[in-house]
């Protein structure tokens, strides 16, 4: 069986005898290149570069697609932001009703984001066809936040939340159609972020009330392309797991839980992804620590079911090269010990 | 006009009426200062601990400090008047290539309901913007802000260019953001790090003090 196998049926909740070890890698590989991290993030075929020879160097699994943020641009540029200037990015554009009706019309085929990102996909098929492709691609609710500049999208969250929902429905068939095209480009994995709808932002009232049905309708649109789901539980989720594990996800990315509960009542039916602490034990621990967390991470999700080692976010570029190689060593002393 | 329906309002986020409850107070004979402290920085603490409780979550501190800042701009004028308000004077910043700005505008706008002087520089501030601002403003404290792991360490080559200018004596460093805490602070030569925004309004009393 080959590694990609084992790390999909890994998401489907089956033990192959393995763990895999997936780090959210971008801009660490962008670091590591030893090119300008600007120039390596721009370049569709320098970043595919960086990522394939980094993972290669490390030995650890999994490619990562730069994140996606074609469709906040493809709607929302040259539109005015909260600072008064063009927008390069859509980001900050929605800043009142009228506003939505000066968004372009998206056309994933015409969407040169999406066409740097397939490139790169490409050259990750061609030079590493039994690795997975994971690709971040953010909720309608996430990327309606960044449209509306975040702080507008809280206060109207409150004063207006009917406005917020019409721009999460404004966003959300466009989102689809750029997940077709990945998945048409042989993505394998989608890795939705939900930062700014976490219990260290927003209860979980008006999670329920604005971001959970528009969530759960991009997570089935996301399975019927055939591709797996991961949600990244970033900040603080302990009031609202439950919702979050009954969305649909093969697999979730944990961060600051409290991770021998969550593996244990959620580690059964879903993938369970993380738990090393990216900047105080990945980026400032000593290769000591970094094994002996990821050592227990691995002993203990596995008594409850399929795990995925990796840090809890997104993996600083700055991190000790030992660091990496103790965190993979832990996950194959993990397996020897359990067994295959 | 009692300061309690003043904090009553922040604290509810009642934006539309603030600025008319805060004329009421002044006509009433009540001095800006004391309109400012007792009424607005007492409506924001009083959100600030509903947030720690859990019962507030950003929405809620945001429109809390929309509120805030409206009474602010409105008393703003009139505390020219009165001796002795500002405190110190503070220049707040997101570090370069981050651009998120809810925190740091918590953190500017309680500061400046805590009496002081606040200069925001906004979001994606290059180490040369921090490092000019000492020369321009004279501030008592550089407070800098970042939540990604990939530029935290930003702070460190302000503080760095701080001491190579031999500026670092003349001005203290707090630092706050999702991804950074003390032991972080402490690593690069911060004078101090807050949690939450009412937490950095103590540190900045405490850094101000220790000057």
């Amino acid at each position: 069986m080959g590694k990609k196998e084992q790390i999909l049926l890994t998401l489907d909740g089956k033990y192959t005898g393995y763990i895999p070890v997936i780090p959210v890698a971008n801009t660490f590989a962008a670091r590591w290149s030893g090119k300008p991290m600007g120039e390596v993030m721009s370049n569709s075929e320098l970043y595919a570069q960086a990522v394939i020879d980094c993972r290669k160097h490390f030995d650890y699994d999994g490619l990562w697609v730069n994140g996606f943020g074609g469709v906040a641009a493809a709607l929302g540029q040259g539109l005015t932001d909260k600072f008064g200037q063009e927008s390069l990015t859509g980001e900050g554009v929605i800043l009142t009703r009228e506003s939505l009706e000066q968004l372009h019309e998206f056309r994933a085929d015409q969407d040169l984001n999406l066409d740097g990102m397939i490139n790169a996909i490409r050259m990750m098929k061609e030079q590493e066809p039994d690795q997975p492709i994971f690709t971040v691609v953010s909720s309608p609710a996430s990327t309606a936040a960044v449209m509306m500049d975040v702080g507008n999208f809280y206060i109207s969250m409150i004063k207006d939340p009917e406005f917020v929902k019409e721009v999460i429905r404004r966003i959300t068939e466009p989102l689809v159609e750029s997940v077709k095209m990945l998945a048409r480009a042989g993505v394998d994995v989608i890795w939705n972020p939900m930062p700014t709808l976490s219990g260290t932002c927003i209860s979980r009232k008006l999670y329920e009330q604005i971001c959970r049905e528009s969530n759960m309708y991009f997570n089935e649109q996301v399975r019927k392309c055939g591709l797996r789901l991961v949600a990244h539980a970033c900040g603080k989720w302990d009031d609202r797991f439950d919702l979050l594990f009954g969305e649909g996800n093969d697999g979730v990315h944990v961060s600051e839980c409290n991770f021998q509960e969550v593996c244990q009542m959620y580690g059964k039916d879903t993938c369970i992804m993380g738990d090393i602490p990216s900047v105080p034990i990945m980026l400032f621990g000593t290769p000591e620590e970094v094994y002996q967390t990821a050592f227990g991470n691995c002993m203990e999700a596995l008594s409850y079911g399929t795990f995925i080692l990796s840090p809890d976010c997104g993996m600083p570029p700055d991190v000790p090269y030992e660091n990496i190689e103790e965190m993979c060593r832990a996950a194959r002393d993990a397996v020897e010990k359990i067994g295959k | 006009m009692c300061m309690e329906e003043i904090a009553a309002a922040v604290c509810e986020g009642d934006d539309d009426n603030i600025v008319d409850l805060c004329r009421m107070a002044l006509e009433g004979g009540a001095t800006p200062s004391c309109i400012i402290k007792e009424g607005l920085t007492a409506g924001m603490m009083r959100a600030g601990e509903f947030f720690d409780s859990g019962e507030y979550f950003l929405p809620e501190m945001l429109i809390s400090s929309m509120t805030l800042q409206k009474g602010l701009d409105y008393l703003v004028g009139c505390l020219e008047k009165e001796s002795g308000f500002w405190r110190g004077c503070i220049v707040i910043g997101t570090v370069e290539g981050d651009t998120h700005d809810i925190g740091k505008n918590l953190v500017g706008a309680m500061l400046q309901a805590a009496g002081f002087r606040v200069i925001d520089l906004g979001i994606d501030v290059s180490a040369e913007r921090f490092i000019e601002s000492v020369g321009i403003y004279k501030p008592d404290i550089i407070a800098m802000s970042a939540l990604l792991s990939t530029t935290m360490m930003n702070m460190e080559t302000v503080i760095r260019r701080l001491s190579d200018r031999g500026l670092r004596d003349q001005v203290k460093v707090m630092i706050g953001g999702a991804v950074v805490n003390q032991r972080f602070a402490d690593r690069i030569g911060a004078d101090g790090y807050s949690e939450n925004a009412s937490q950095a309004v103590l540190l900045a009393e405490r850094l101000i003090c220790a000057s």
